[in-house]
């Protein structure tokens, strides 16, 4: 059975950076949805299940860390893993936006490889294309 | 640790993101050439316990190639069209996150705004690159220009005199 995910980012260039990245990662993905901040992600989790979500910090409406807080409170959402993907690259903030629940982080720019690691670290590496 | 605000600063960040992100490799230059037809500038503001702004700017015939290059994909593709504008905020996004860390430390107490960006005409362009506390200015393999500078609006500007 395949991934899916959802890319909540505001840029649509970015959008497709990670979709393709993703691609390029060797991961065995099924359906990918995107949504343009943090509210929109909150309704398409509230409407579809998703494996694992990739998420910006600074997006209009709602950013990453409001949707990590709003998944937490939600009990059918708050064990699905977010993966902040940031340009942001100060230690203090890294460890705010884990200790409010995001599992990873990854630094923009980024390669497939960290992808790919940390999906297989957040789901396992079973269904990871050979 | 930090650092000055200096050109240096600033011409490292810029070519480094150029070359992982955006496969541009640009060397910096003290005799920039004029731009010909209308400039992309990206204009990003960060705040916290230190303040400021950056600005990235680009010919507007670049953009496209900037964007076709941080999908991987040949200029013109379909999904390229559009992204323009999209592809040069985002590298100013990615040029803040190391600048900032550059100038205020590792636990840079600072938060990274959304990147604004707009095309102007290229003396709008100069005459706000001559108000910057520091500027680099970088040309490409194929003699395009790339301008980067910076401002710290408040909270102590690194390498500034007491």
């Amino acid at each position: 059975m395949s991934y899916t995910i959802l890319i909540a980012d505001d840029s649509a260039i970015v959008r497709a950076m990670v979709k393709k990245a993703v691609a390029m990662a060797g991961l065995d993905v099924g359906q990918v949805h995107e949504a343009g901040n943090g509210k929109e992600a909150l309704a398409v989790l509230r409407r579809i299940w998703i494996d694992i979500v990739f998420a910006d910090i600074n997006m209009p409406e709602m950013t990453g860390t409001e949707l990590v807080r709003h998944m937490k409170a939600d009990p059918t959402l708050a064990s699905t893993p977010v993966v902040i993907v940031s340009s942001e690259q100060s230690q203090a903030r890294i460890d705010e936006l884990k200790a409010s629940g995001a599992r990873a982080y990854l630094t923009k720019p980024f390669r497939p490889e960290q992808f790919r690691e940390v999906v297989e670290n957040l789901l396992g590496a079973k269904r990871v294309k050979s | 640790m930090t650092n000055d605000l200096s050109s240096d600063l600033l011409a490292q960040a810029l070519g480094r993101t150029m070359e992982d992100a955006a496969f541009v490799f640009a060397e910096a230059t003290s005799e920039p050439p004029p731009f010909e037809g209308d400039v992309i500038e990206a204009r990003l503001a960060y705040a916290g316990a230190h303040a400021g702004e950056l600005l990235l700017a680009t010919p507007a015939s670049f953009a496209a190639t900037l964007a076709a290059n941080l999908l991987g994909e040949e200029e013109g593709g379909a999904s390229v069209t559009g992204d323009d504008l999209d592809a040069v905020g985002e590298l100013l996004n990615m040029i803040a996150g190391k600048v900032v860390v550059d100038l205020f430390g590792p636990d840079a107490p600072c938060k990274l705004g959304l990147p604004r960006v707009q095309r102007v005409r290229a003396e709008q362009h100069e005459r706000a690159l001559a108000t910057a506390q520091a500027a680099t200015t970088m040309v490409e393999e194929e003699g395009r220009r790339i301008d980067l500078s910076a401002s710290v609006t408040s909270g102590k500007v690194p390498g500034a005199a007491p």
